[in-house]
């Protein structure tokens, strides 16, 4: 079961991200609402992918994508917005426009790209 | 060697002048009359020869400025140059010289050389006019023009707007691409892109192009920045070639701001929509998803539908939507080629211009179309098809949707919430007729509506 970090302020909306990705079979791991607590979460909590809300209490989550990148973590952007340019380091990131439907949250997941399994090397096995 | 007489050497002489001539004695007479005097008097020599000038001819003259400067001549014993009107009121130059007791006139009508010496200075007062008008004017608009005078833009020469909006402490703006790049005061940006110096205005126009309204950022070493909308053509010369080339630039940064606080607002205010529509559909799901999962879920399709011509929408700036990218946008769902439990769905027609709100009715009656037609008709075998096609004729839409080969259909016993959005919600707001026909083989809907309707801005 793939675990995720939600970051989203919104409570309901995070109630239906969480809904929504139990349905897909995910687990989830840690939930936070505003940008401090989510960059000690994004450092420390055990996950295989996070959803992250771009504005949200505190500022824009664009710190929290950046340690997750650093930490090989895949993650999307959930917004409203829908022309906004995203800063050039983050212009490829898979992004869930708001409102969604359950398949488009499938298929953004789908579009996230699996993390490295730990290596196994083959003479060893 | 013959010596030939001297009346016939004096006669010689007097006619090989080439110009006016003629001699008086003490006495006033007139002894000596060449043709080239007669053709400027106007007299034959056998009028003039014995006359006495002053007295017998042109006695008028007699107290008048010429008189008076014959006078004085024969007087004064000594050769005297000038200028003056002639007996006939032609300009001419003259030189009186002593001839024995008497006098010789010699003289040149000058009259065409001064009327062209007057056109010229009229020219050049005229010209000296327009460059002083043409100095004040740039000195006064609030508009920075700059203009070079060789095809190479190597020296730009810059009014007083120009000097101040370049923040340049002389007349003479530096050529950037003469200039090493470390050395160049400013430079220019489009879209963020910093524009080589031979691909700005000037030198485009210096090479014949003639540049219209082209927004520029210009970025100075200080930080400090303007947006300038741009206009530069070429200056030609008499025979067309390319002599320099003029540039004119407004400050537009203040409008520049404006529009892109603007933009912001407008994109906030889409993004607080969005986000509330997602906890709408999570209210939505709370309330719901356990007591009625079917109705959460059609719920739920028809505000994520509304969204999606919001979307639209908000990619062109809330201009309006195009009735095929829209009608795509609806029937996606249905198009998914993996999803082949669904029938077939094709829609043909021109993407005419919806303003918003028809849009927006156009998209729910489409995605109610389509719902209805995935529960209970064509959509729900894997056999049914659905045909949506329009046409423009004669400033009407007809829309035709068409399912087949789906169940045998029969009226619906109750009207519910996609009638109303078709009949009712699409008829009012496009001003036109929505038809259903409930025909055994297959539902048909057809609209016919007015196109100024359908396309004039809200």
């Amino acid at each position: 079961m793939r675990r995720v970090l939600i970051v989203e302020d919104e409570v309901l909306v995070a109630a239906l991200l969480e809904g929504m990705l139990r349905e897909l079979g995910c687990e989830v791991a840690a939930l936070s609402g505003n940008l401090s607590q989510a960059l000690e979460v994004a450092a420390t909590a055990n996950f295989d992918f996070a959803v992250l809300d771009i504005n949200i209490d505190g500022g824009p989550s664009y710190p929290v994508a950046d340690l997750l990148i650093q930490r090989g973590v895949p993650m999307m952007f959930s917004t409203g917005y829908s022309t906004k340019r995203l800063p050039d380091r983050h212009a490829d990131a898979v992004i869930l426009h708001k409102p969604f439907s359950l398949e488009q949250l499938q298929a953004a997941l789908a579009r996230l790209p699996v993390p490295p399994r730990p290596s196994v090397d083959p003479r060893t096995r | 060697m013959s010596t030939p007489d001297s009346k016939k050497l004096l006669d010689t002489i007097i006619e090989g002048l080439g110009q006016p001539f003629y001699a008086i004695d003490k006495d006033w007479r007139i002894f000596l009359y060449n043709s080239e005097a007669a053709r400027h008097f106007g007299k034959p020599a056998s009028e003039m020869i014995g006359k006495r000038i002053l007295i017998d001819v042109f006695a008028a003259d007699a107290d008048s400025e010429r008189g008076r400067i014959i006078k004085d001549a024969m007087a004064g014993g000594k050769v005297v140059k000038g200028e003056a009107l002639s007996m006939v009121g032609r300009h001419v130059s003259y030189v009186m010289f002593p001839l024995g007791e008497g006098l010789g006139v010699l003289f040149q009508d000058i009259t065409e050389r001064r009327l062209a010496e007057a056109r010229l200075a009229e020219a050049e007062e005229a010209s000296r006019k327009r460059a002083a008008e043409l100095e004040a004017v740039l000195e006064t608009i609030p508009t920075a023009v700059w203009f070079t005078k060789d095809p190479q833009a190597r020296q730009l020469v810059a009014n007083r707007r120009a000097i101040e909006m370049l923040h340049m402490p002389k007349g003479v703006l530096p050529s950037l691409s003469r200039l090493p790049p470390e050395q160049r005061p400013y430079r220019f940006y489009k879209d963020g892109q910093e524009v080589p110096a031979d691909q700005l205005p000037l030198q485009r126009a210096a090479r014949g192009e003639i540049v219209t309204d082209e927004l520029l950022e210009v970025r100075f070493n200080s930080k400090d920045y303007r947006f300038l909308l741009m206009r530069s053509a070429p200056l030609r010369g008499p025979s067309g070639n390319i002599q320099g080339a003029v540039c004119a630039a407004a400050d537009v940064t203040e409008r520049h701001h404006y529009e892109e606080h603007l933009k912001l607002l407008v994109e906030e205010l889409n993004h607080r929509v969005r986000n509330t529509l997602a906890i709408v559909q999570s209210i939505a799901n709370q309330t719901f998803k356990h007591s009625d999962p079917k109705a959460a879920t059609e719920f739920e399709k028809r505000l994520l539908n509304l969204s999606g011509v919001h979307t639209l929408l908000t990619e062109q700036h809330w201009q309006g939507a195009g009735l095929r990218d829209l009608v795509s946008a609806v029937l996606k769902p249905y198009l998914a080629p993996s999803n082949d439990r669904l029938g077939r769905v094709a829609f043909a027609g021109e993407n005419i211009r919806l303003k918003p709100r028809s849009a927006v009715a156009f998209s729910m009656a489409i995605h109610e179309l389509a719902t209805n037609a995935a529960k209970y008709g064509a959509l729900s075998t894997a056999q049914g098809s659905v045909d949506v096609r329009w046409t423009t004729d004669a400033g009407r839409l007809g829309l035709r949707w068409q399912e087949s080969g789906g169940p045998e259909v029969s009226p619906p016993t109750h009207h519910g919430f996609g009638t109303l959005m078709v009949k009712r919600g699409l008829a009012a707001e496009l001003h036109g007729d929505v038809a259903i026909d409930y025909d055994r083989s297959g539902v048909i809907c057809t609209i016919d509506a007015p196109l100024q309707v359908l396309g004039e801005s809200a």
